[in-house]
């Protein structure tokens, strides 16, 4: 790689690290937490809180491809979904939004973004899930977990509205949702195992109980201990939503 | 990966080995789209490891056939991979292509 390019991909890093969430937002009765780990220096996976009207509006969005390509359409992803939540509160008129805007784009660049939209409200204790082709959120309640049924076609593969699928459902105090991207579960060990769902299933349930960044931190552990010298192969991201006890 | 070609009279098969990665994700698609063949039979019981750039590689040939008048199927898709694909939405989108190019054809007489 020339000088010229290791800059360019330096600089890269440096915007999308600096555009992911530093600090979460304040929602009374929400405790959250994320994080983002690249394969390559730069990559096409992103979360996001964001806040509106005491309810909580996150992401979770996987890019095809990898590097700086993928990085490029992730951040023009970001920005439109952030101008479009500001305007729509309806998943699918979002999602209608987006595919028209950001999935022309992806399909010029011969890719798609799968991604997972969750708006919670911890006063009602419920939470609207829309699913893009991404992979399914994790509920766990109590000592049990369950990977909630909503699913839907990538942004970029079908022109038109987007062929998706929302879900309500109510939440109780202590819930913990989990949304992360394939990296995750597709992660092998030196082996060629894959970390696999039911894995992140049994772990983030005895972990149910514990904060969020707890819970973010102690399964990516889990997850480098997993693959311990095989090299990561694609980018990781995990993003937890908890609703607080005694909120 | 290895890609093995089989050639019947109407149909060409592509038996596809290994793993199919950001790597070569494009030589996969090139090798797909070149197939002048009206059905294009793609099987995937050897394959071991298909990700994003994959699915994507496979939507992006498909749209070729379908453009000109070509058909691509899919077959022997490992459980594992079948779950990804269906997650992305990738058997939605290959039915929709096939829909859309029988109605051009329909709309055009059948003479393509």
């Amino acid at each position: 790689m020339s000088g010229g390019e290791e800059s360019i991909l330096t600089v890269a890093r440096e915007v999308h690290q600096a555009l992911l969430p530093k600090e979460v937002p304040t929602i009374q009765g929400l405790d959250l937490s994320g994080a983002t780990i690249p394969a390559y220096a730069v990559g096409g996976d992103y979360f996001d809180f964001l806040a509106a009207d005491g309810a909580l509006f996150a992401v979770v969005a996987d890019v095809m491809g990898k590097g700086l390509k993928a990085a490029l359409l992730m951040l023009g992803l970001r920005s439109t979904l952030r101008s479009v939540v500001r305007l729509k509160a309806d998943h699918r008129a979002i999602l209608e939004h987006l595919n028209a805007l950001v999935g022309e784009d992806l399909s010029r660049n011969g890719a798609f973004a799968t991604l997972c939209l969750g708006t919670i409200y911890p006063g009602k204790g419920q939470v609207v899930l829309t699913n893009a082709g991404h992979c399914p959120p994790l509920l766990v309640r109590g000592g049990t977990s369950a990977f909630l049924p909503c699913r839907g076609v990538a942004l970029g593969l079908l022109g038109g509205p987007p062929s998706v699928e929302t879900l309500s459902l109510d939440l109780t105090a202590g819930d913990t949702l989990l949304f992360y991207t394939d990296g995750l579960v597709e992660a092998r060990s030196p082996e060629g195992q894959k970390f696999g769902r039911a894995r992140l299933a049994e772990a983030a349930t005895a972990l149910g109980h514990l904060p969020a960044q707890t819970i973010k931190e102690r399964l990516l552990e889990l997850l480098e201990e997993f693959t311990a010298g095989g090299g990561q192969r694609d980018d990781v991201t995990l993003a937890v939503v908890k609703l607080q006890e005694g909120r | 990966m290895e890609v093995s070609i089989r050639r019947d009279k109407d149909a060409v098969t592509l038996v596809v080995q290994g793993e199919v990665d950001f790597s070569n994700a494009s030589q996969l698609e090139r090798e797909i789209a070149c197939q002048v063949s009206p059905t294009v039979e793609l099987d995937l019981k050897l394959l071991e490891f298909l990700d994003s750039s994959g699915a994507g590689a496979i939507v992006r040939a498909a749209a070729r056939l379908f453009s000109r008048g070509q058909v691509l199927r899919l077959a022997s898709v490992p459980p594992e991979i079948k779950e990804s694909l269906d997650l992305i939405g990738v058997f939605t989108v290959l039915e929709t292509m096939e829909r859309k190019a029988r109605e051009r054809k329909e709309e055009s007489g059948g003479d393509q």
